[in-house]
């Protein structure tokens, strides 16, 4: 797929490795990176923003996924390279991005959901600095918390299921198409 | 909450978005905040080591950083107030009261340059319809824009909506405001005094010096560059010397409009403004849509070129703030009302879901309602996909419940666009239907590649790299001292 390539690895997360391919002739670049590493959601989106500059196609491989992006305008010798690293730089944000989310989808779903029900009302800030919070009020705060993501997780259990997907509309690209 | 927990306490990030600027990390939320962050910062905010222990540690969680220390209440109020246009519903109402201009302007959608005909003249009945409609709505803050064509070659309907909304209101009780954008050159004096009595904002179209302005905005009467100029000095005299109680006049706003040939003239517009008396400008990027998409190749440009432009015009903007002369530059400050105030200010354009129908309305001659003016240019070209209704059949929730205002909702939520909602800027930002629909071929648009996007994003990091420097950030703060109509007009 890649003669005469340029090939590197790049440090991804927790020591492992995105591998680079770079095809100047084709103005074409791969990225692969390891599923466990970035999940195949956050590869989707860094994948979109590319689009401003290349058209993008995302292929499984083993244990992970494959984005080819084709530049449409010609690249500087050399570029490409970079654009690589840029490009996983990208995944890394996404991937973080994606974790924030995971990790704080039901507390930001909760306060949304405060506003938009005029529960929340703005009220003036509190001035000076506030001594620490005592171990009572830390478990009160803990407590607090998991109530909120239990509260949530409770009206997620309680909405009617999904209906079946008999046509596989909710598959991705990947799943219904596989290797090319 | 506003207390701090033991230093061995792990702090991890709440829900943020961030983006590397100028060598550091912004970093905002969906309740309006912002912070910068050097990269280790960030690194150890990410990794859940940033401790209550650091000096910036009590900053983060009164601005919702820090996800152990998250002030509910606080934060959902916060986002209410950010986004409180959500529960008012339209406040803009454009009435198109002629489609006829006297002017042939380059990137007008109005086949101008036909002053004769009134078959695309409102009538009347279809003037109180969409008055009566405006009425319908439930927002206690009504503003009236009357635009064309040239709005002045169908005086009679101006008048009687200006008197037949005044009469309305004094049942409604309203805050209710009337403005005409209008080039000027059919204004006399039986006119101007009519609309200085009823306090009627007057906004016109300056797009800088004579010759650029005049290229621009082709009038076979003379130059329309000075005619509006003496307009506008002839107001600002009449505003000075006969100030309230007599009657309120307001300070006459002026629209600027970025062509191709613009854009090396950054320095002259802006002159332009401040000579003729201006407070601020509004360094408007052109659209391609209705009309302006037809002559694009010929004044159109890439996002590039237009944030080149906006960059120098800024720059000179603030340095002659810094020199001691107060002058805004309104796209600036709108934004960073938004950013530094935290509260909605009402600019219809940049919000999610976007203005269309739930923030404005825009009234064609015909009794056709659009979900705003950029629609009803689309449906000028021979695409009707914007109507939402008409004054004389629908109501107003029918209107409210057509698919073209569900359809630009939809499309217009941040959190539902795969480029916006992981974006830095979400929390401020907006983007039009309407604008992708005609670039991009569907309301959704492919954000990556759309010129709009580009030119929000470029101003966003330019403003917030202005606000990042502190003589700027001084500046830029200071126009926010204005009142908020004063920054969006």
């Amino acid at each position: 797929m890649f003669p005469n390539a340029y090939q590197g690895r790049v440090g991804f997360l927790g020591g492992t490795v995105a591998q680079i391919k770079v095809n100047e002739a084709e103005r074409e670049l791969a990225v692969t990176v390891a599923s466990k590493e970035c999940p195949a959601e956050d590869v989707r989106f860094a994948a979109y923003l590319y689009m401003d500059r290349a058209d993008p196609l995302i292929e499984p491989t083993t244990g992970g996924l494959r984005v080819r992006l084709r530049y449409r305008a010609p690249v500087a010798a050399g570029r490409l390279r970079e654009e690589g690293k840029a490009f996983v730089e990208e995944l890394r944000q996404q991937r973080f991005q994606g974790e924030l989310l995971a990790r704080n989808g039901s507390l930001h779903e909760y306060v949304v959901r405060q506003a938009l029900s005029g529960a929340g009302q703005a009220e003036p800030a509190e001035e000076g600095a506030e001594p620490e919070l005592s171990a009572e009020e830390e478990k009160e705060l803990d407590r607090l918390i998991a109530e909120v993501e239990e509260l949530v997780e409770k009206e997620a259990k309680g909405k009617p299921k999904q209906a079946e997907d008999p046509l596989g509309i909710r598959a991705t690209w990947e799943e219904a198409h596989g290797e090319k | 909450m506003g207390r701090s927990r033991a230093p061995d306490r792990t702090c991890t990030a709440a829900p943020l978005y961030s983006r590397k600027l100028g060598g550091r990390h912004l970093i905002t939320n969906d309740w309006g905040h912002y912070a910068f962050l050097s990269q280790e910062e960030l690194d150890r905010l990410r990794a859940g080591r940033l401790g209550p222990a650091e000096s910036r540690f009590p900053e983060l969680v009164d601005k919702g950083f820090i996800r152990e220390r998250m002030d509910f209440k606080g934060l959902a109020g916060d986002f209410r107030t950010l986004n409180r246009f959500l529960w008012q519903g339209p406040t803009l109402h454009i009435f198109v009261t002629t489609l006829r201009c006297n002017h042939a302007c380059l990137y007008c959608q109005s086949s101008a340059g036909r002053v004769v005909g009134h078959e695309t003249d409102m009538s009347l009945e279809t003037a109180k319809a969409a008055v009566d409609m405006v009425f319908a709505g439930p927002n206690r803050n009504i503003a009236i824009e009357f635009q064309g064509g040239e709005p002045l070659l169908n005086w009679p309907v101006v008048r009687f909506v200006v008197q037949y909304a005044r009469k309305r209101n004094e049942a409604e009780k309203r805050s209710l405001f009337l403005s005409v954008v209008t080039n000027l050159s059919l204004m006399d004096e039986g006119k101007l005094e009519f609309l200085l009595d009823n306090e009627v904002s007057i906004c016109t179209s300056l797009d800088g010096p004579a010759p650029l302005h005049d290229r621009n905005r082709v009038f076979h009467g003379g130059s329309s560059q000075e005619t509006a100029v003496r307009w506008i000095k002839e107001i600002e005299r009449r505003r000075l010397s006969e100030p309230p109680p007599r009657r309120r006049i307001f300070k006459t706003s002026a629209l600027m409009t970025t062509t191709r040939f613009s854009l090396p003239a950054w320095r002259e517009i802006v002159d332009t403004y401040l000579d003729a008396g201006f407070g601020g400008i509004f360094l408007r990027p052109l659209s391609p849509i209705g009309y302006a998409k037809k002559v694009w190749g010929t004044i159109g440009y890439g996002a590039e070129e237009y944030l080149d432009f906006y960059r120098r015009a800024l720059d000179y903007i603030l340095e002659i703030n810094l020199r001691g002369r107060p002058f805004i530059e309104r796209m600036a400050a709108v934004l960073a009302w938004k950013v530094l105030k935290r509260r909605d200010p009402n600019f219809v354009d940049c919000r999610s879901p976007c203005g269309a129908s739930i923030g404005q309305v825009a009234y064609n001659f015909d009794g056709d309602i659009y979900t705003c003016d950029e629609g009803r240019m689309v449906a000028q070209q021979g695409d009707p996909i914007f109507r939402i209704g008409n004054v004389l059949r629908d109501s107003y929730d029918e209107i409210m419940a057509s698919p073209a205002t569900k359809g630009c909702c939809m499309a217009s939520v941040l959190d539902s666009q795969p480029a916006c909602s992981r974006c830095v800027y979400k929390p401020y930002c907006g983007l039009c239907p309407v604008y992708n629909y005609e670039a991009q071929g569907s309301l959704m648009g492919q954000l990556p590649r759309n010129m709009h996007c580009r030119v929000l994003k470029g101003v966003f990091d330019i403003l917030f790299e202005k606000l990042d420097d502190r003589a700027a950030a001084e500046v830029i703060e200071g126009w926010l001292d204005s009142s908020r109509r004063e920054v969006v007009k």
